[in-house]
């Protein structure tokens, strides 16, 4: 199951890992999406925390954590081709992260 | 979704891009298309083909009078005396500090009647200051708002001419220059970079020119590709390369002030600028790292601010990205300077701010 912020992410928990990506809404809000800027792996952010950055032709928007927690992967895939995100924005994770808590899913939207 | 914001105004062609799905913004006063099909698709339709855009929105303001010429000549930067009848010339309307209200394209009639188009967020602006001039001066000048009556649409990209053959009669026009055929004024002018066809006339005419361009394939495209692509071709864009506080010197755009007239307004301090070398001007640049530079952002040398970012994008269809900046200008083409994008450095390096060549038909 999928829960969203009201800034447009959702995120996924499946056992100790969640994945975070952006809604289908934000995407098409965006427009192309030709840049991510995304952070590292072993960065740590709370929750509500600007993490990283998707850029469309005319402008950047913050992407925000919607639980804390350490990243474990990111998507590479999105560096070489953020376009995947406007095709697909639901199978299109941006980060992967560890180490969060789930009683921080409680104020997220279900979908 | 794309209900219009209380007090934004629409254009005639409104409807016209509701019904084919655009994504709409407020920009301007008026609730315009931002892109249809995408700002890439469009960017890249106007670069191969042809691509329409509803510029209905521009201000258009007409002077008429024995003193049009001379009132204009003393208003602006530009020479209209070096313009041809039905001719357009570039003219830049300054504040007395050399600070620009805004540019504008003049549309030369004869030396009794120019036609202005200016910006959507200036036009008000604009006819306001115009007017209140001459309640001074008193030219012998008309100052007519013709915004409201008038519709406009810009074709452009390689296919215009083409294209627009299918659907009116159309002359083979030299750039910029344009005739006025009893129904449409047409101009072989855009600001895409590209050939092209600007073209004003009564609304019902305009929405029904563009229905017939949409149906022989020309893209219908959105402000978002208006400004990739006057971005890439290095045309300034009022309110980020040229502003109150950018004057036209320091823009590099002195190719469009005349020094030679005796008097406009402005001319004391843009000859300054221009005799002693502005401290600060606009450059392109090219992003060394991964990253897009937006309006705004601070450039840096090591440590010493050097300027910030007045456009930036990456060029639609490829990894280019490019920005212009206003910098210190003890610098020079080939430095490298470092920009801030969300507290990182990414490096850049100067060059001219234009980053294709023109396609102009000549």
């Amino acid at each position: 199951m999928r829960y969203y912020t009201k800034t447009d992410e959702w995120v996924k928990v499946e056992g100790d890992k969640a994945t975070i990506g952006l809604s289908t809404h934000a995407v098409e809000e965006l427009g192309d999406i030709v840049f991510i800027d995304l952070p590292s792996v072993g960065d740590k952010f709370d929750k509500g925390e600007a993490f990283g950055a998707v850029e469309s032709v005319k402008a950047a928007s913050d992407i925000y954590m919607p639980i804390g927690g350490t990243v474990v992967a990111i998507n590479e895939a999105l560096n070489d081709s953020p376009e995947l995100l406007n095709q697909n924005p639901l199978e299109q994770y941006l980060i992967e992260i560890e180490g969060f808590d789930v009683s921080e899913l409680a104020d997220l939207k279900k979908e | 979704m794309n209900d219009v914001p209380i007090g934004a105004k629409v254009t005639p062609l409104y409807e016209t891009f509701k019904n084919l799905n655009a994504s709409f913004t407020e920009f301007g006063g008026y609730y315009m298309p931002v892109h249809i099909s995408g700002i890439i698709a469009e960017h890249l339709a106007v670069r191969n083909q042809s691509g329409l855009f509803d510029i209905s929105h521009m201000g258009e303001i007409s002077l008429t009078g024995k003193d049009a010429s001379k009132f204009l000549n003393y208003v602006s930067t530009n020479n209209i005396d070096k313009c041809a009848d039905f001719g357009m010339q570039y003219q830049i309307l300054c504040h007395d500090d050399g600070g620009a209200i805004d540019d504008m394209m003049a549309y030369k009639y004869n030396s009794e009647s120019i036609y202005l188009v200016c910006n959507a967020s200036n036009q008000d602006e604009v006819f306001n200051h115009l007017v209140k001039i001459n309640e001074t001066l008193k030219f012998d000048v008309k100052i007519v708002n013709e915004g409201e009556r008038i519709s406009a649409i810009a074709v452009q990209g390689p296919m215009a001419l083409e294209q627009l053959k299918k659907v009116m009669d159309i002359k083979d026009l030299t750039f910029m220059t344009f005739e006025y055929d009893g129904k449409f004024i047409v101009s072989r002018s855009g600001y895409t970079g590209e050939d092209g066809f600007e073209i004003y006339g009564g609304h019902e005419d305009i929405i029904d020119l563009t229905h017939k361009l949409l149906k022989v394939g020309v893209i219908a495209c959105g402000l978002g590709s208006r400004d990739t692509l006057r971005f890439e071709a290095g045309l300034p864009l009022y309110g980020h390369e040229l502003t109150s506080y950018i004057n036209p010197v320091q823009a590099g755009l002195s190719f469009a002030v005349d020094f030679d007239k005796e008097t406009f307004i402005g001319k004391e301090t843009l000859l300054k600028e221009k005799t002693n070398k502005p401290e600060k001007r606009v450059f392109g640049m090219i992003l060394l790292d991964k990253g897009i530079a937006r309006q705004g952002y601070d450039i840096y040398d090591g440590d010493k601010w050097v300027g910030y970012i007045t456009s930036g994008f990456m060029i639609p269809g490829t990894k280019d990205s490019y920005a212009n900046g206003l910098i210190d200008s003890s610098y020079k083409i080939g430095d490298e300077v470092e920009i801030e994008i969300r507290n990182k450095r990414v490096k850049a390096r100067l060059r001219k701010k234009s980053y294709i060549k023109k396609n102009y038909a000549r």
